[in-house]
């Protein structure tokens, strides 16, 4: 298979008082086998919509339009029971907080060698030597010992290695990582850094985050989402010594760093529009200081990987 | 000059609480004090004591030995009758505006709510007084009669810092204030502090785990392990020269944009052990990239190196991260 996802116009709409309104609106994104893909974006940019959406596990209430093309199945139309056979074996994904994905009353054995038995027919005995293989794989100390555990009782970093784990089993193409560090301490956070940056295997993986250091510590491309759209994206290194849209600039720039002078920060005023707010033009206009009135007027197109009618060159101070 | 007041201070202040197996010391033995119209950073990872600390330096806990003082008055032992003054000079921000301000009340209501405890006002004076607050944090008067749930996390946390404000405390705690926060909005709120501050020569109690904003807002930094400070100094020194090896591996962990920082990062093994079952020795040794056997059966004392610096480590400064400065002149 030549990509491990592509996403065609996709659109995630909610319902709302005054009708539909989308969250995600129109991505195209494809993400080759083996690719480290971060998405940054901030609260309400669409970010985890779109990430549930490619698994097929988005709310109730959601509205999907569009293409996800996982080879030639489209997870938007497929039947539950295709959609269930990609799940946890061609994609799959690590939460959050690993506590509450995490089922409490069962051991770590008993749920990561379900997900073995669902995708193979093999038996409870090499089920359980997969799991150990994984865990041994993802840096849990005496796996043997760990997987016999209930979730409770292991350190929020072992959780999300077992989390980690759980997504790795089926050896997928693709692992959403939705904030998968946000919850973790920071000596935790770095160990789980390593273990995405370096430990997938042969899996490509889409992390979500709104930490642009988070992003550049483990991806090799960065897809920038505002309020519903892709931004800009493009290779790590581009994107943090040349970056060219105003929003990235701006969470450039937001991030306090080790400034012995220690200038006041720049933050990016007001916030974003919220899912009932109708934007004419540009949807960061408001909030930007290159904004005149074309951006108000139309909305840009995303071409040569950037949706701005003003980009900026050179680096951010 | 005169030397600096201390506001808050404590000497050998422990705090432990019960717990079925036994006992957690949370903050065990620790030295602490607040200078006007300076910041201090309380850093550490989760089960490290900081937010007991801080929550003990207000009396919120009672300490279990050790003793507490406010402007060189003993207030360890106080009633709350007597410690009336000590809340009203001390005000604390939490770190989650939407569980720290109450959904059905207005905002007026929860900026008087402090005034309403140690004032006999009007109902038209509790209006000036949150509305002067209000816009001391950069909020418009007009938002009084609104509810805290119609607000976005940013000003949320803008009314959180006004109801703190509004007693005018000397002393303000704020427990990681812009970790729940979007990026573009934790700038906005850091330099709301920073101007509050050099507006109101008010002292800061920062506790957080996110050095990148413990090295913009605070003058000194205290570490903590375990529940006990392992270094100590001003927050320039520290971050350029850590002396603790736990120190350095937090200043190496931070999420970095630049690639150097990432390919020489001290990477932990482990977590921290539980504080109800401490290691011996050292409480670092198990996770420490240097210790040496000795660690594990010697206890190293908090030490006072050359300015000020404390460092609790047989062998200081021998780990060092890599960091990578930027000079914004």
């Amino acid at each position: 298979m030549s990509k491990a996802i592509e996403i065609k116009n996709l659109v995630v709409s909610f319902p709302t008082p005054a009708g539909y309104s989308a969250v995600v609106r129109g991505i195209n994104l494809t993400i080759n086998p083996g690719d480290h893909v971060a998405i940054v974006g901030e609260s309400g940019s669409g970010k985890t919509m779109m990430g549930l959406s490619m698994l097929g596990i988005q709310p109730y209430s959601a509205q999907v339009k569009g293409e996800i093309l996982i080879g030639d199945v489209n997870m938007v139309t497929a039947s539950d029971a295709v959609a269930r056979k990609l799940r946890g074996n061609y994609i799959s994904m690590v939460f959050q907080e690993p506590l509450t994905s995490l089922n409490p009353v069962r051991t770590i054995s008993s749920q990561l060698s379900e997900s073995v038995r669902r995708h193979n027919s093999i038996g409870k005995k090499e089920a359980e030597a997969r799991v150990l293989e994984v865990l041994t794989a993802v840096g849990i100390p005496a796996p043997d010992e760990r997987m016999k555990s209930y979730p409770h009782q292991l350190s929020g970093g072992l959780r999300q290695r077992v989390m980690i784990a759980l997504a790795l089993i089926n050896k997928p193409q693709l692992v959403v990582a939705d904030e998968p560090t946000t919850a973790l301490d920071a000596t935790i956070q770095a160990q789980i850094l390593d273990l995405l940056r370096s430990g997938m295997g042969d899996a490509a993986l889409m992390l979500i985050t709104h930490d642009l250091a988070v992003a550049a510590d483990v991806c090799n491309r960065i897809v920038v989402m505002y309020a519903g759209n892709i931004v800009e994206q493009g290779p790590v290194s581009e994107i943090l010594s040349n970056p060219k849209h105003p929003y990235t600039r701006g969470l450039l720039s937001a991030i306090p760093k080790f400034d012995q002078a220690r200038p006041a920060l720049n933050p990016i005023p007001g916030s974003p529009p919220t899912i009932l707010e109708i934007v004419p033009g540009c949807r960061f206009a408001s909030r930007c200081s290159y904004a005149d009135s074309q951006c108000t007027a139309s909305e840009p197109e995303f071409i040569n990987n950037i949706a701005c009618f003003h980009p900026v060159t050179g680096a951010v101070k | 000059m005169s030397s600096p007041k201390k506001l808050i201070s404590a000497v050998d202040l422990s705090v432990t609480f019960k717990v079925p197996s036994g006992s957690l010391r949370a903050v065990d033995t620790v030295s602490f004090y607040v200078n006007a119209g300076e910041t201090v950073a309380i850093v550490g990872e989760s089960g490290s004591g900081k937010t007991t600390l801080a929550l003990s330096l207000m009396r919120a806990y009672a300490p279990t030995s050790g003793n507490l003082f406010f402007e060189e008055q003993d207030i360890t032992h106080l009633s709350e009758k007597a410690l009336k003054d000590f809340r009203k000079k001390v005000q604390m921000v939490f770190q989650d505006p939407y569980s720290s301000l109450d959904p059905r009340m207005s905002v007026s209501q929860v900026i008087a709510e402090p005034l309403r405890a140690h004032f006999k006002l009007s109902a038209k004076e509790h209006d000036e007084k949150a509305g002067e607050s209000l816009k001391a944090v950069g909020l418009s008067a007009d938002f009084l009669n609104r509810r805290a749930s119609q607000f976005s996390g940013g000003q949320r946390q803008r009314i959180a810092i006004a109801r703190a404000l509004a007693l005018d405390p000397k002393v303000l705690v704020a427990d990681e204030p812009v970790s729940a926060l979007d990026v573009s909005t934790q700038a906005q709120i850091v330099n709301l502090l920073q101007s509050i501050q050099e507006e109101r020569n008010i002292s800061y109690i920062l506790v957080s785990h996110d050095l990148r904003l413990v090295y913009h807002l605070a003058t000194r930094v205290v570490v903590m392990y375990l529940g006990k400070v392992v270094e100590e100094g001003a927050c320039d020194d520290v971050v350029a020269n850590p002396q603790h090896p736990y120190t350095a591996a937090l200043l190496s962990a931070v999420p970095a944009l630049d690639e150097a920082t990432r390919r020489d990062r001290i990477v932990l093994n482990g977590a921290p052990p539980s504080p109800i079952v401490r290691p011996t020795g050292c409480s670092f040794h198990p996770r420490c990239p240097i210790a040496r056997p000795e660690c594990s059966t010697n206890t190293p004392e908090l030490q006072t190196l050359s300015n000020g610096r404390k460092v609790a480590c047989f062998y200081p400064g021998e780990l060092q991260p890599h960091i990578s400065f930027t000079s914004s002149k």
